[in-house]
């Protein structure tokens, strides 16, 4: 596995009495391209602020290109590029003031990037950025983001409230960079099909805890989902909530009832998961195929089980 | 950091301007209203506005400058780049306080030339009034740190997020009311260096309190300190306010009749309740009613004028009220506004129709506009010498300046070489303007002259500095004689001059001695204070107090006063000393507890601790609102609450467990 260029150890960080993260132990191998998932909540934005020394850790401790995030020097800031979430900028500014401005900090400013990156969003530099449409503010984003040349780029929700067309460009110009400059990108998200397209890493959080960090390969065997069949009503299983008794399944996310069905997700499945569902009488076990973006809403889907909508609809009338 | 000032001065500009413009509005108004009178820079309403809106843009725009840039995504692009925070932080300093000056300055000084044009104001104008007002402007800088500091502090109560700003109040108050400039200077120095260290502090953690470097997080705890204790006061006085009893104040004292005789009057909030003569029998002619009786008292007491024996010190003028100029009041003359220039030795007039100069009086006369007098007044003016309307009393003569007919005249000079070291005026027989007989000292010798400067009597002093230092000076009827009551000088026997007897020498005429008596002291017992008051001891700083009574203590006046003081309020002194142990081992041992239990280190336990005992309450609420209070959770090895913060529990040492595994945990 490459250096990593971010690691954490046992990082936390509590607002007050919330916890916001928990004992986060991760690593961020270079050049890889890494995406951090999780629903709204779930200690991402934390994360990567504690990342970048903007708010210090209640406990643990990060490190970036191998210096303590508590106190990076100018040098490291320097090979960092952040573009925090909403795409914040100096609306009085115009597109070209804010290049200009931003030039005056980094030594490998690059100027031919900066203008293409506008261009590539049809943004005119004499724009002043309170008056750019959402996309084109994240374009500028970009922009000012990409022309330093950062070695790490940490992008907060980058696509966040932009049109298909406008995230196509946004990831289109990510992927660019990644390949050229072979740099470290660190990028969080919902939107799981731009996950799926250029991230060859992701960490999943979930209730301000880690709950998977793998490749997005592993990710996907990984979670699975069955179609059990029955002949009478499918027993109640354990390990799900309200089903004290009966017999457990190792892994069960979730499952529906429909019927004589059970539909199970499930996590980590072995030969004794398989043996588990043998076990319990099922007359057939059919795998239900998957792709990345119903794998990480079955993973982070509520937990339990659930009689299905239908059958709710058919008991009332 | 040119990137970082330009940004913030193109940002804050419109905010500045905006500041500057109602700036100019307020001075606009307080000119108009004080310059038909006569006023420009030093007119009250004009000081008003100076501290109003120096104080107000000043926090405002250190406020706005740190705010707009605290919301998140604002604060990351803000610090993260590669200068440094620190470098941040100073060029968001340089081009506020710059847009700061540049609001203020502009339109102060288009005021100071606006009212240093002829024909603007009635009366004179000199570069030295804009000294307090440029005062102001330099207090404004506190404010602009304390707006900082408010803007960017992570408060655990969001209220003491304003402290600060109410330790810049105290800079205002200091600035104003302190005498010499440069005690004025000091302060905006020694407030301004602090606030600087606890914006920049808070500016470099992002607000929080823990990464802060010790010189800062001192700083921080001043500055808040100085604010509770301000805040504090206010609440404990409206508050012992409504449980003490509405108070009385009888007390005694004697008066000299024009027959010569000493009464003693007993009052009673001060209103003569009583008059005895020093035997205690009653005087038999103060009856009627309460009106009647302050009358009949009023018309029987003795004539006089009470002066001090000690040569004239120029008095040590506040640097706000230095004698520039001084407006002077002649009756008869309603057209035209008289002053006293002290650097030209003349008194000037300006017409308040037209606030045109009009011309100066000199010792040898008035000169009008266009030419001035040959000759100056020299010397120096004390004010309260002063009190007779039309006289111009300086320490090298006394001139009765007709305003009206524009004349002057010579009343008394003294000897070349000599001056007048006191004055004092004894004030004329109802409905006979004439009768007034001016008093006073040159050479320690005291000369009574009638209106018109004619001496009547020269009399050399029975008693005099050092051991006595104050004379009432009385006129007595039937037969006409002098009378000369010495007081004993506190500075020369401390406080044993209060039960000394005074001695009253009466002289005829022609200045011949006729007869003395020492008149006993009067011991008044002194207003007892409220227990309610003793109270106060819960709430004050024990520490401060115990500073002051030590700082006293040292010398023996301070001794004798506080024995004094001990014997005739003993019950309020142990109440008020109880209450200040109580609430300073109470603070201690609540600071103490709060410091255990959220494990802080040894030395930081002691200096809470300390702080506790020495400020009382106020050191409970510094150590609230100041530090940084972990969450805690309920340990599961030991079953106590542990702080989140440490990787081991403090109670038992062991480390917080992992998060739960539920075996859908996916990791490669």
């Amino acid at each position: 596995m490459p250096q990593p260029v971010i690691e954490t150890h046992k990082l936390t960080k509590y607002f007050g009495d919330k916890p916001a993260l928990q004992d986060l132990s991760m690593a961020v191998p270079q050049g890889s391209v890494f995406g951090f998932l999780g629903r709204n909540g779930s200690g991402k934005t934390t994360t990567i602020r504690l990342m970048l020394g903007l708010l210090s850790p209640t406990r643990g401790s990060v490190t970036v290109l191998g210096h303590d995030s508590a106190d990076l020097p100018d040098d490291i800031r320097a090979r960092v590029g952040y573009m925090p979430e909403s795409h914040p900028a100096y609306g009085w500014m115009k597109a070209r003031e804010a290049g200009r401005f931003q030039r005056s900090f980094y030594p490998n400013w690059n100027d031919d990037l900066f203008n293409a990156v506008l261009d590539h969003f049809r943004i005119t530099p004499n724009t002043k950025a309170k008056h750019l449409s959402r996309g084109m503010r994240a374009g500028l984003c970009l922009a000012l983001t990409l022309a330093p040349e950062p070695e790490l780029l940490v992008l907060d929700d980058p696509a966040l409230g932009l049109d298909p067309v406008a995230r196509h460009s946004f990831l289109e110009s990510m992927v660019y960079v990644t390949r050229e400059n072979n740099c470290t990108i660190l990028f969080s998200s919902h939107l799981l099909s731009d996950v799926e397209r250029v991230a060859d890493r992701i960490a999943v959080m979930d209730h301000s805890v880690l709950r998977a960090c793998c490749s997005v390969e592993t990710f996907r065997n990984q979670v699975r989902q069955v179609l059990l069949r029955f002949e009478g009503d499918p027993p109640a299983l354990t390990g799900l909530s309200g089903e004290p008794g009966g017999p457990g399944i190792p892994g069960v996310l979730h499952s529906v009832r429909m019927g004589n069905e059970l539909k199970l997700t499930l996590v980590n499945a072995n030969g004794e998961v398989d043996e588990a569902m043998k076990r319990i009488g099922a007359t057939s076990i059919e795998s239900v195929p998957m792709g990345l973006e119903e794998a990480f809403l079955a993973y982070l889907g509520d937990r339990g089980e659930r009689t299905s909508f239908f059958d709710h609809v058919g008991a009332k009338s | 950091m040119r990137a970082i000032i330009w940004k913030e001065l193109r940002e804050n500009f419109r905010w500045a301007l905006l500041g500057m413009v109602l700036v100019g509005l307020a001075m606009t108004y307080a000119l108009s209203k004080a310059a038909p009178s006569g006023q420009s820079l030093r007119a009250e309403a004009f000081e008003m506005v100076m501290v109003l809106m120096t104080s107000v843009l000043g926090a405002a725009l250190g406020f706005g400058q740190v705010i707009f840039d605290s919301r998140q995504g604002h604060w990351a692009l803000l610090v993260h780049r590669p200068i440094g925070r620190d470098r941040v932080f100073m060029g968001k300093v340089v081009a506020g306080l710059t847009l700061y000056f540049t609001a203020m300055l502009l339109p102060f000084f288009a005021a100071a030339i606006w009212a240093s044009m002829p024909g603007h104001v009635a009366g004179p104008f000199r570069w030295g009034m804009a000294v307090p007002g440029l005062m102001d402007i330099l207090t404004g800088v506190v404010y602009y740190f304390a707006g900082m500091v408010t803007a960017r502090r992570a408060a655990r109560w969001y209220a003491s997020r304003c402290l600060v700003l109410v330790a810049a109040i105290l800079c205002s108050m200091i600035v104003i009311g302190v005498t010499p400039m440069w005690g004025a200077l000091l302060a905006i120095a020694v407030a301004g260096a602090l606030t600087f260290t606890v914006a920049r502090g808070s500016f470099l953690a992002a607000g929080e309190y823990e990464p802060q470097r010790r010189v800062a997080k001192a700083s921080l705890g001043a500055a808040l300190l100085v604010g509770i204790v301000m805040v504090g006061t206010g609440v404990i006085v409206v508050t012992v306010s409504m449980f003490e009893s509405p108070t009385t104040w009888q007390y005694q004292n004697n008066t000299l009749l024009r027959d010569g005789t000493v009464s003693v009057v007993e009052n009673l909030n001060g209103d003569p309740i009583g008059v005895t003569d020093l035997e205690g029998h009653p005087a038999p002619w103060f009856t009627g009613s309460s009106t009647e009786r302050q009358k009949l008292l009023t018309d029987r007491r003795a004539r006089g004028a009470y002066l001090s024996l000690h040569p004239f010190e120029p008095r040590s003028h506040s640097y706000r009220a230095r004698p520039l100029v001084r407006g002077l009041y002649f009756a008869g003359d309603n057209k035209a506004r008289w002053y006293y220039l002290s650097d030209s030795g003349r008194v000037e007039g300006y017409d308040l129709r037209t606030r045109q100069f009009i011309g100066s009086f000199g010792p040898d006369g008035f000169v009008k506009a266009g030419s001035r007098t040959t000759d100056r007044f020299t010397g120096v003016r004390p004010d309260h010498w002063s009190r007779n309307r039309g006289l111009f009393v300086m320490t090298s003569g006394i001139y009765k300046i007709d305003a009206y007919r524009r004349t002057v005249k010579t009343l008394f000079l003294p000897e070349p070489g000599m001056s007048i070291e006191s004055y004092g005026a004894i004030a004329p027989e109802k409905d006979q303007p004439d009768t007034d007989v001016l008093v006073v000292v040159v050479n320690g010798t005291i000369h009574l002259l009638d209106h018109d400067g004619q001496p009547l009597v020269t009399q050399t002093p029975d008693h005099s500095p050092p051991a006595y230092d104050r004379v009432t000076v009385s006129l007595l009827d039937e037969p006409n004689r002098y009378a000369m009551w010495y007081y004993p000088s506190w500075k020369h026997f401390g406080a044993k001059a209060r039960l000394m007897p005074k001695p009253l020498v009466f002289y005829g005429p022609d200045g011949q001695r006729l007869a003395s008596q020492d008149v006993p002291a009067i011991q008044n017992k002194p207003h007892p204070p409220s227990i309610a008051g003793a109270l106060y001891g819960l709430v004050i700083p024990p520490g401060p107090i115990a500073g002051v009574a030590g700082i006293a203590s040292l010398t023996t006046q301070g001794r004798d006063e506080f024995a004094r003081e001990f014997t005739t309020k003993r019950t309020f002194f142990i109440c008020i000393t109880l209450c200040l142990l109580l609430s300073g081992v109470v603070s201690l041992m609540v600071n103490l507890r709060l410091a255990r239990r959220n494990a802080m280190a040894r030395g930081r336990r002691i200096l809470w601790a300390t702080l506790g005992l020495l400020m009382g309450p106020s050191g409970v609420l510094l150590m609230l609102c100041m530090q940084a209070w972990p969450a805690k959770l309920r340990c599961d090895e030991c079953g106590v609450k542990r702080l989140v913060s440490l990787f081991k529990c403090e109670h038992c040492g062991v480390g917080f467990a992992p998060p739960a595994r539920d075996g859908t945990e996916i990791f490669d």
